[in-house]
């Protein structure tokens, strides 16, 4: 940790300098510096700092450190990888009549359609899982699975806001934001809150669905793109501009002098900390150029894990590297990871918004996400990381156990499935459960204000303490919702 | 015994007065004896009610009795709740009552701060002196009472108070801002010198740096009122419409793309933008500023200024799918409508009126006299209003050769603006759900301001325009104290870096009191007296011996007023992201100044299903065009342009009243490594050098462009040394990444 300057060390200066400073990075040294002062908690009212006696829990003791989230964009079905259901081999092709007015996205209901996979018990506790998923099927002993889960919006944008943020609109922080500024990171030299995009480009809302929103930019998701010739954007000079091919003296001599010139200038404006913080940035910088490429250099790895991750086979190859890579993020201290599977709602699809042809398109997406997926819990829990680490693996909303035209499914916000796994949550469980269809959420119904109060409980974080103001309001991830829930914590 | 209770009576109040102390003395035996009794109502009338009224009573009523407890009455207490009885007289560490509100996170109250620790010790001194409750008092919920709110009392022009040293007072605002001080015992700051005053002019007003010329000019300018003529030059340019309109895209969340998924292209919404830079340059008055952005199209159906202004009105996000592929009927339709005019009145209302109404569409707002029931009634308002793309009038020119002289906007074909329909029904919906409507809403604004018509209902029957035609009008009401307030606080936030209310877009009780209240008044009547014109008032602020002075610390005035809330010296902003950008631009010497007109793109643009923004392109970067100033940038919600984000530009899906100012490594970065800056620092190299040889003259003309001074002889040894061996270019960087150059002063 850089040692502060003097200046920095005045209690008064230090609030302030705490909401101006930050950043994706730079934030992480200095928040913790003064979470160390219990500065941090100061703005919220209440001991809010993380308590190295409560395993760095805000609140209480924490069972987990440390989040990766898998998000599947465009909508992976619920009734073709865990939520099994023998009504529909068993009506397959009859008139789909759940006994009520069935309202969808696109289209008019079709008729009854069974999952074009087939389905088997798998693991201990022989939880049925489809063909589709058979890696991730072998691990269902880790998992515990949401089977109610409801989403307030059948429109992509909107629900994922929704499953990142807690709300349906644009601009509120998402859940590793909210973590980031609830734990800030455990690494001096990388961002607390990393996220690997799908290769194939942005889901749905772009970059908004890991902004800080309200909460300053400090916070926001880092993105990362280990597939791109500029993995961390300005990390360095981009690769085609001729400052690429600088003398690396020249860094080194400009950095040096940025430091005089701005020492000088902070020693004849006194009193203003900010001008330490920019002099701190730019060593913290000159870490991150050091830290960032050695955590995306996978070269290596054993060849062992690169099997595991599939990182040498084409389906697997993005999926799988951005899976490697968030386990080495996860391993050097980086606090809150998401994996995007899925890119735009564009054609051919390139996400799991599979309305026209599911067995082709969700068959192409689980194949790139099924091993890759599998790997990282295997990994993490060869590792002994699993037990501190939450893994979420969720999507927006579910599909529709009716067919859209002959080989589609159309959106259904009524039920889906997540499933979570390690950091303090049951193995081989099933909460709530939709009805015989799949169709709407049957017996405790789930929103991801439960989900993400329960993982926030795990991490020492009571989710309603969490809270910013912002525009008149003590806003909290789970809104004015969110009950944790028992029955999957260990 | 009388004594005894004599000698608890004289206890409480050493406990009162010192919250520290914790009552831990004998219980008191039953009865009341009448000398304690009337020490007792005291406590009780004088510390204890006011608690219950403010914090406790509105969800413990006969009207809301959560966890079946009241506190309204002594009945109600004595009953107690769910949880057992409240209080156990004489018995404050049995009391309930007093284990929900102490200790360091205590339960109770459910919304706001928790009780002070005095407020928290005169419970327990009550409860200890035995929980009296005078015969037949009933409280009443006083959270959100109206009477005593500072942001809608009426207006009034304040004298300004008398202050001891008279020198230093340059205008009325001063003596507010001294008086003040003087109250602390702290003295202001003297004025800044001539270079710092020019730099500080120029970025407030033009967001741009002064060149090296203005700057010695203005330094060697001995006229009396050399620095008046400076301030009248500033406001004349039209670089100070780019910069204050700016501010105002800031909070309207102008963008120029719909946002969500499937973020299509907005292409015909500059108008919009353009109109606010342009009223801002032509010093429209502000009401009617304020009734062109709400209802010009309805007030001035033959100008076009007004079909334009409403841009206002569509400026925020808006879900594609939810509107245009979702089909009619359903009940994500309805949301979708609902959060539709959700955002239309939210932010209307916050931009002009600086209140959260958002916060009443579940229920009645949980701070501010703001029911629910007036959110419904600024529903009805928008009932029928959507947003597109609509044809507007040709330009009404004498002849053709003056139209094609008019500015692009006034020529612009079609704009981005409302569509007006037949109002939709509205209703009140429970706890804001579509699915359980309640009573039918008919069209106004908020009850609670004062010496104004807020039932719009005579126009409820009419056609659309008609109900925000009143809206405009009730917001631009020289009776609408929030109005005045509102505006007079952002143009002060925008000279100082923070308002005299720092919560700018939210005067209700959980954002911040007013520094100055009374500055605040003054500066409001002001500008409706001068003609509503915000130049005057800039000039008034600018005029002051309190915009004027330096920057500088003091350790001694920082451990009274660390926060500089009280003015004893001027703040030191650091640059935001479009100052950077275009001061950049400016000391390199590209900055093309065309105003107007549509955005360029900073990204590779690709129409798609969903439109692909891709910021990673060099060649789109390095277009003549990108060399506008940052306010014309083409705006993408969904992908922001990464340079500027992390440099903490606004975000254009919420309304942003203040940026955010970070300090990160990111930033540290952008400023080293992105091809902006590398592309800017070799194009002023190659200048300087095509333009001199001496290789001191060379570093000297880097720094009086990027820094607006000559290099000491130390910087020029250093920095030469660094450009024999690095170049020209690199030195250029590293002086962009300089502190001097990032901050105002």
């Amino acid at each position: 940790m850089i040692r502060p300057a003097p200046s920095l060390r005045r209690p008064l200066d230090r609030r302030s300098f705490l909401w101006r400073s930050g950043g994706g990075l730079g934030g992480i040294a200095l928040a913790s510096l003064l979470a160390e002062d219990g500065l941090l908690g100061g703005e919220v009212g209440g001991p809010a700092r993380p308590r190295p006696e409560w395993n760095g829990g805000l609140h209480h003791p924490a069972k987990a450190r440390r989040v990766v989230q898998l998000f599947m964009s465009g909508a992976a079905s619920q009734c073709d990888t865990f939520d099994y259901k023998p009504a529909l081999i068993k009506k397959n092709g009859e008139k789909f009549d759940p006994g009520r007015k069935v309202e969808l996205f696109q289209s008019v209901p079709g008729s009854v359609m069974k999952s074009p996979w087939n389905w088997r018990p798998r693991g201990g506790c022989g939880k049925f899982v489809s063909d589709l998923v058979p890696h991730l099927g072998e691990l269902v002993d880790e998992m515990a699975f949401l089977h109610a889960m409801v989403a307030t919006s059948n429109v992509h944008g909107p629900a994922t806001f929704m499953q990142n943020t807690g709300f349906v609109m644009p601009g509120f922080p998402s859940m590793g934001a909210w973590v980031s500024y609830g734990l800030g990171g455990e690494s001096e030299n990388l961002p607390a809150f990393v996220v690997l995009p799908d290769a194939r480009g942005f889901a749905p809302n772009g970059p908004g669905n890991w902004s800080a929103g309200f909460l300053p930019a400090t916070y926001q998701g880092t993105m990362v793109r280990p597939s791109a010739a500029d993995p961390i954007h300005d990390l360095f000079p981009p690769a085609d501009d001729p400052a690429a091919n600088r003398d690396p003296s020249a860094d080194r001599d400009g950095l040096a002098l940025l430091n005089r010139l701005n020492s000088k200038h902070r020693d004849t404006h006194p009193g203003d900390s900010r001008l330490d913080a920019r002099i701190a940035s730019y060593e913290l910088a000159a870490r991150l150029q050091t830290s960032a490429p050695e955590v995306l250099a996978i070269a290596g790895e054993s060849p062992a894990t690169r099997a595991l991750y599939g990182v040498d086979e084409p389906e697997t190859a993005d999926f799988g590297r951005n899976c490697l890579v968030a386990r080495r993020l996860l391993e050097r201290g980086v606090r809150f990871v998401q994996v995007w599977s899925g890119a735009d709602n564009g054609f051919p699809r390139r996400n799991w918004d599979s309305h026209e042809d599911l067995k082709r398109d969700h068959g192409m997406m689980a194949r790139g996400m099924d091993k890759p997926a599998a790997a990282l819990l295997i990994d993490l829990k060869s590792r002994g990381l699993l037990d501190d680490t939450i893994v979420i693996w969720t999507t927006e909303f579910g599909r529709m156990p009716c067919g859209q035209g002959s080989l589609g499914r159309d959106h259904n916000p009524f039920a889906f499935t997540s499933w979570v796994a390690g950091g303090g949550f049951r193995g081989g469980v099933s909460y709530g459960s939709s009805d015989e269809w799949s169709f709407r959420a049957a017996e405790n119904p789930t929103y991801c204000y439960d989900l993400h109060a329960t993982a926030l409980h795990l991490l020492g974080i009571d989710h309603k303490r969490l809270t910013y103001r912002h525009n008149g309001i003590d806003r909290r991830l789970t809104d004015v919702h969110g009950e944790v829930i028992r029955a999957i914590v260990a | 015994m009388r004594g005894f209770f004599v000698f608890l009576a004289a206890f409480a109040s050493v406990v009162l007065s010192d919250p520290a102390v914790r009552g831990d003395e004998p219980a008191r035996p039953s009865g009341s004896p009448k000398v304690a009794v009337a020490v007792d109502e005291a406590l009780f009338r004088e510390r204890v009610a006011p608690i219950l009224e403010s914090r406790c009573v509105r969800c413990h009523c006969s009207k809301a009795a959560k966890g079946g407890l009241t506190l309204d009455t002594a009945e109600g207490l004595a009953r107690g709740g769910k949880g057992g009885p409240a209080v156990a007289p004489g018995k404050p560490g049995e009391s309930l009552l007093l284990e929900m509100v102490a200790g360091e996170s205590p339960e109770m109250p459910k919304s706001g701060k928790p009780l002070s620790r005095l407020e928290v010790a005169s419970l327990r001194s009550w409860v200890e002196a035995g929980a009296h409750w005078p015969s037949g008092v009933s409280l009443r919920d006083r959270a959100k009472s109206a009477a005593d709110w500072w942001a809608i009392k009426p207006l009034d022009r304040p004298k300004p108070p008398s202050v001891r040293d008279t020198s230093w007072s340059r205008t009325p605002i001063d003596r507010f801002v001294l008086a003040r001080l003087e109250e602390k015992g702290l003295r202001p700051n003297p004025e800044a010198d001539r270079r710092t005053l020019i730099r500080r002019l120029t970025f407030d007003f033009h967001g741009l740096p002064p060149t090296w010329d203005e700057t010695q000019a203005f330094v060697a300018d001995s006229r009396p009122d050399a620095y008046e003529r400076l301030v009248e030059r500033l406001l004349a340019s039209p670089r100070y419409g780019e910069r204050w309109g700016r501010f105002w895209l800031d909070i309207a969340h102008y963008g120029d793309t719909h946002g969500y998924d499937k973020d299509k292209r907005r292409d015909h919404a500059w108008p919009y933008r353009d109109y606010v830079i342009a009223s801002f340059n032509d010093d429209l008055a502000y009401s009617r500023f304020v009734l062109e952005q709400v209802a010009g199209d309805v007030l001035w159906p033959n100008a076009r200024r007004g079909q334009v202004a409403t841009g206002f009105l569509a400026a925020g996000p808006w879900d594609f799918v939810g509107h245009a592929e979702l089909r009619e009927g359903t009940v994500d339709k309805l949301k979708a409508r609902l959060i539709d005019r959700d955002d239309m009145l939210a932010n209307t209302i916050a931009t002009f009126n600086s209140l959260t109404v958002h916060c009443a569409r579940c229920h009645d707002h949980k701070f501010d006299p703001i029911p629910q029931r007036d959110y419904y009634r600024l529903q009805a308002v928008f009932a029928g209003v959507d947003r597109g793309d609509r044809p507007c009038s040709p330009a009404v020119a004498s002849n053709s050769a003056t139209s094609a002289t008019l500015p692009p906007w006034e020529r612009a074909e079609v704009v981005y603006t409302v569509v007006s329909h037949a109002p939709r029904p509205i209703q009140l919906l429970y706890r804001g759900d579509v699915e359980q409507p309640r009573e039918p809403s008919t069209p106004g604004a908020l009850s609670c301001v004062p010496g104004i018509d807020a039932d719009f209902v005579a126009s409820a029957d009419q056609v659309e325009g008609e109900r925000r035609a009143a809206l405009a009008r009730w917001l631009a009401s020289p009776r609408n104290a929030l109005t005045w307030r509102s505006i007079a606080n952002r143009v002060w936030q925008g000279h100082f870096g923070r308002g005299i209310v720092d919560t700018p877009s939210d005067f209700g009780r959980n954002g911040s009191a007013p520094t100055h209240p009374e500055l605040l008044d003054w500066l409001a009547v002001e500008l409706l007296e001068n003609g509503q014109s915000l130049k005057s008032l800039h000039r008034v602020i600018v005029a002051s011996a309190a915009y004027r002075q330096t920057s500088a610390a003091d350790a001694n005035r920082a451990a009274i007023d660390a926060d500089n809330r009280l003015l004893w010296r001027m703040n030191r902003p650091r640059l935001d992201a479009e100052e950077i950008r275009d001061a950049v631009l400016a000391a390199s010497g590209d900055l093309d100044d065309r105003m107007g007109g549509p955005g360029f793109d900073l990204f590779r643009f690709k129409d798609d299903h969903s439109p692909i923004y891709d910021f990673g392109d060099a060649t789109v970067l390095d277009r003549p065009e990108s060399r506008r100033r940052s306010v014309y940038r083409f705006n993408v919600r969904s992908v922001p342009n990464p340079f500027l984000e992390c440099l903490d530009a606004a975000d254009p899906n919420v309304s942003v009243p203040v940026r955010t100012s970070t300090i990160t490594a990111l930033q540290a970065l952008a400023m080293l490594n992105d091809r902006f800056v590398l592309r800017a620092s070799r194009s002023l190299a190659g200048k300087i050098e095509s333009q001199f040889v001496d290789p001191s003259r060379r570093v000297d003309e880097a720094c009086r462009r990027i820094l607006g001074r000559a290099a000491t002889p130390d910087e020029i040894r250093t920095l030469s040394a660094h450009t024999i061996k690095h170049g020209l270019a690199d030195c250029c960087r590293i002086l962009f990444n300089t502190s001097e150059f990032m901050f105002v002063d």
